[in-house]
């Protein structure tokens, strides 16, 4: 199974294979996406993990309790250019312990976006939301997951971004990339289990057309 | 146990306010909270996680207080004890919901929620993050700042957030940078994301003939380790401003190359970062249009390491990118030394 419930039977997982929380009493919808910081596990309802995924600010080293699961075999060639991609980048997400600036990494549209100097246009850091970050992970070996596009994505309202994001206040989503009432066409965490949940071949050959219904696995 | 083959649901509504509201009527009514109703309406079983309510009628028209659903018709001394056994499992409910949230939210960015009023009207945190760029510099620049170094410490990761005019960034950049330099040295683990951030937002506003700044912390070896952010810099500020011929920058890319030259090896590139330093180096002598940049390409080539070569290439291909994406054409020599590059490092 390319992506899955984690249930009481372990499952085979292998570095940067994609972790994903969701909320059960939201009928299923996935909360939140980040990568297996690990080789090779073993994993169960339940058990914790080493995840590297972006909060923010980027989480490394640390564990969360996934509920699902989507795994692409990657081979140890792709797995090592990630994780160079990541050592690269870490540094601009360290914890900085300002709450603003920490928020400001963060980005719910688009899925991720540069931030550079006015003046020159060198970049600075990529803002990310969670998705974003595995998404641009995968495109480091030339694979892209999704069609991001806004025409590709259904719309969603309000009430599912408060749902997604409940850590943000409605006041504060023109911060997120949110203008206006919305809806809006956005990758949601759910998406990203859905583009997994092929084959390998066709993950590999095409990026996955996100289906209304898709926040939810 | 439960019949799960047979789940029902109820739709009678009370007029009366639920105390449990946090579990919704939908939620219910859909059989997809954490509670189910199992059997038949002349028969049913009330089921919650766990543990068994109570099991009667369902068809009756009495309906609970509190939740809408109408109860089985009972003996008084069977509601009462029912009762009781629901409020301890609201109970126990509202401690799972907690943990539920813990679990979930927790997970989350710890931005406005997290806030409390207090912080929300403080008009201090306020002040910070939206003051205007010429108060921001003022404070960072103002001798007495370092006084408060914690203030400080924000005050020059918000810069990274703002944007400034070239006259503010021909002030700050050199200010940040020196900031780094003399900060490295620091044991404190707040400086890190400080030092870090102050090159980033300092070498993003040098030009390129100012390049040479960042020289200094190239250098390793300090408790706050500079050189990879340096580095990256270095090759992000050609990448954006590409340079106009090649080997303008002789001393910077003798640097680089020393570093490209020790870590381009089959036993230290097998650790993560080394391979990403010597990659940024390869990436930052291609993008100042270093003619060093070939030799080290034919070095890299040779360790016959294919995702490390693939990785490379990558990189430089964005590089190009970026360049063929500009307005005003890249000069030819820095892009055919570009295109060299890329060929060397695929050659068989």
């Amino acid at each position: 199974m390319p992506a899955f419930e984690l249930g009481r039977e372990p499952q085979a997982l292998s570095r940067y294979d994609v972790l994903g929380l969701r909320a059960d009493h939201l009928n299923h919808f996935v909360t939140h996406v980040g990568l297996l910081d690990a080789d090779n596990q073993f994993l169960k309802a339940g058990d914790d993990v080493n995840a590297v995924h972006m909060q923010p600010p980027l989480k490394q080293g640390e564990t969360i309790k996934p509920h699902v699961a989507g795994s692409l075999p990657l081979t140890n060639e792709e797995i090592k250019r990630i994780a160079v991609w990541i050592v690269k980048i870490a540094d601009e997400y360290v914890n900085s312990g300002v709450k603003d600036s920490k928020s400001a990494q963060y980005l719910i549209s688009p899925s991720w976006k540069d931030v550079t100097d006015p003046n020159t246009g060198v970049l600075r850091y990529r803002r990310y939301s969670c998705a974003g970050f595995v998404l641009d992970s995968y495109r480091r070996v030339d694979i892209e997951l999704l069609q991001i596009d806004a025409s590709s994505l259904p719309a969603v309202d309000r009430r599912r971004i408060v749902s997604a994001y409940p850590w943000v206040r409605p006041s504060t989503l023109p911060k997120y990339g949110l203008q206006g009432n919305g809806p809006w066409r956005i990758v949601l965490a759910g998406y990203v289990l859905h583009a997994l949940n092929r084959s390998t071949e066709e993950i590999r050959r095409q990026p996955y057309q996100v289906q209304p219904g898709d926040e939810c696995f | 146990m439960p019949d799960a083959s047979m789940p029902f649901s109820t739709n009678l509504s009370s007029e009366k306010r639920s105390g449990y509201e946090f579990l919704s009527k939908e939620l219910l009514a859909s059989g997809e909270g954490p509670w189910r109703i199992y059997g038949t309406p002349s028969n049913a079983n009330i089921y919650l996680p766990g543990i068994m309510v109570s099991h009667g009628r369902l068809d009756s028209d009495t309906q609970s207080d509190d939740t809408g659903i109408p109860l089985a018709k009972q003996s008084v001394t069977e509601f009462v004890a029912l009762k009781k056994q629901i409020n301890a499992l609201m109970e126990h409910l509202r401690e799972r919901k907690r943990e539920l949230e813990e679990t979930f939210w927790s997970e989350e960015p710890s931005s406005d929620e997290d806030q409390s009023d207090e912080e929300l009207a403080n008009p201090a945190m306020d002040d910070l993050t939206q003051c205007p760029p010429s108060d921001l510099i003022a404070e960072i620049l103002n001798p007495s700042a370092a006084k408060d170094v914690s203030r400080l410490r924000e005050l020059i990761l918000i810069a990274e957030d703002t944007d400034f005019s070239p006259q503010e960034s021909a002030l700050l950049a050199p200010w940040l940078l020196n900031f780094a330099l003399q900060q490295r040295d620091s044991n404190d683990p707040e400086d890190t994301p400080v030092v870090w951030s102050a090159i980033r937002t300092g070498a993003s506003m040098l030009k390129p003939e100012a390049a040479d700044q960042l020289r200094p912390l190239l250098e390793p070896g300090h408790p706050i380790e500079t050189s990879l952010v340096a580095l990256k810099m270095l090759g992000r500020i050609f990448e954006a401003q590409p340079p106009t011929d090649v080997d303008q920058h002789l001393t910077l890319a003798a640097d680089v190359r020393g570093i490209a030259t020790l870590l381009l090896n089959r036993y230290a590139i097998t650790i993560s970062q080394s391979a990403t330093m010597a990659q940024l180096a390869i990436h930052a002598l291609a993008a100042t249009a270093s003619s060093e940049a070939i030799p080290v390409a034919e070095t890299t080539r040779e360790l016959k390491v294919a995702w490390f070569t693939q990785g490379t290439t990558r990189e430089l291909r964005d590089l190009r990118e970026a360049w063929q994406s500009r307005s005003t054409p890249v000069a030819d020599g820095p892009r055919e030394l570009l295109d060299a590059v890329m060929r060397t490092l695929t050659e068989n």
